[in-house]
């Protein structure tokens, strides 16, 4: 009976679209898995199937497709943490917009979001006023408020640094370097956790920038290449954990990572054209 | 004696008197004998007047007190085809040796994926692969055919009328 009413050629092709972006991510739970979990994904897939006339995403209302929440949901069970704000409000349609928003870990500093630290400064914890610390070295402070948001913290959470260091211009951090030299103290989650207010750990959970960057298309590799960052999340946050913890409770850890911090900075080489 | 029944017939339908009666309206009215003797020439010469003549049927009755009355019935043409030989039968005769049946890939493929929808949840990966690869071949047919098909639409919307040189039949 279906077969007497076809449908539009738009409808067909979103609806195909979403058929095909189902497949590829079973294809690639199948390659990651194997046999395992067959059952389950069978049932969501059961019922991803049962309908695949399933009206379209309304623009006007907002309203999500069942069937591709069905999709987020194997991706978000299987193969990586999708942002869970995105996945409840279900407003995904793969037929049409193959994007995914990621659940990324936000450990990334924003401006806006080191503006706010700096408007409430006695609010901090000793851990967050390293944050303070890292933005005031980066130079993102101008000089007098820098020098002032360096006492205060010094004082209220005892860095034990009474003076702010003058940092050369046009410089870089070797990273390296830099854990080579926190490790001789045990403290090289330090260095992690400065690649992740960088967003530079090489990870793509903690580097992601939903500001700038593209959201993430479906595709195959794009999904094996998501997994397996998401495997390696969690020993990143471990290192991001045992820094906060050390930095709430070790008492030199201040001095210590400042002394590295500043025997690890570089001189940026400029080329000239002759 | 070609030439004398020549003669015979111009004196002939000269002393006839021709009427046309339309049926469908009621109107009697004289034709000279010139167009009146042909079917062909009526059909031309009233095409403007009439405009189903074309298709409509000419009887002709037998001589009554010198005249003829030639009454034209409206029937029905046969729609589209046209007579063997005319210029719509190569496009009619293409159109059925196509052998697709005009259904763009992507909505072909689409039911298809419809009808073995409960399957699917239950293939092995190699059967997904091929799935896949049939669906991309899809989307590529599709959209090449959708792309023509918009061209076409395009090309007949921007196009600027055209009086045909004949009146299609049936039309």
């Amino acid at each position: 009976m279906l077969r007497l009413n076809p449908p539009s050629y738009g409808f067909a092709y979103a609806a195909l679209t979403e058929v095909y972006v189902a497949l590829q991510v079973i294809s690639v739970i199948a390659k990651i898995y194997g046999k395992k979990h067959k059952k389950k994904i069978a049932i969501i897939l059961q019922e991803f199937f049962k309908d695949i006339r399933m009206p379209r995403m309304r623009q006007t209302d907002n309203q999500g497709n069942y069937n591709s929440t069905l999709i987020a949901k194997l991706i978000n069970d299987y193969l990586f943490g999708l942002d869970e704000f995105w996945l409840d409000e279900e407003c995904m349609d793969f037929g049409t917009d193959q994007n995914i928003q990621l659940g990324w870990m936000g450990y990334r500093i924003s401006w806006d979001e080191f503006d706010e630290m700096m408007g409430r400064l006695d609010e901090l914890t000793r851990a967050g006023s390293f944050t303070i610390m890292m933005g005031i070295l980066w130079g993102n402070v101008i000089l007098q408020d820098a020098k002032a948001a360096w006492k205060f913290c010094s004082e209220t959470y005892k860095w034990k640094l009474p003076n702010m260091p003058e940092i050369p211009e046009d410089c870089y951090i070797d990273c390296s370097q830099l854990k080579k030299l926190l490790k001789k103290h045990g403290i090289e989650c330090l260095a992690t956790l400065l690649e992740a207010f960088d967003g530079s750990t090489g990870n793509v959970f903690y580097d992601y920038d939903p500001e700038t960057w593209m959201p993430i298309t479906i595709s195959e590799k794009d999904l094996m290449v998501a997994h397996e960052n998401w495997l390696k999340a969690p020993k990143i946050r471990k290192q991001l954990d045992e820094a906060y913890d050390i930095l709430e409770t070790r008492s030199d850890v201040f001095t210590l990572f400042l002394e590295a911090y500043m025997k690890s900075l570089r001189l940026r080489e400029r080329k000239v054209k002759e | 004696m070609e030439e004398q029944t020549t003669t015979l017939s111009t004196i002939s339908n000269a002393t006839l008197t021709y009427m046309l009666n339309v049926q469908e309206t009621g109107q009697t009215f004289p034709l000279p004998a010139s167009i009146a003797t042909d079917d062909n020439l009526i059909k031309r010469s009233l095409a403007s007047v009439i405009p189903y003549i074309d298709t409509a049927k000419l009887e002709r009755s037998e001589p009554k007190d010198g005249v003829i009355t030639i009454t034209v019935t409206k029937t029905h043409a046969p729609k589209g085809a046209g007579t063997p030989g005319s210029t719509f039968s190569p496009v009619i005769a293409s159109l059925i040796a196509s052998e697709g049946d005009g259904t763009n890939a992507v909505i072909k493929t689409f039911l298809d994926v419809e009808q073995m929808s409960k399957q699917i949840a239950g293939y092995g990966p190699h059967q997904i692969l091929e799935l896949k690869k049939r669906i991309e071949v899809a989307f590529k047919a599709g959209e090449k055919q959708d792309e023509t098909f918009k061209a076409v639409v395009n090309a007949l919307m921007e196009s600027s009328p055209q009086a045909a040189s004949v009146v299609p039949v049936g039309f």
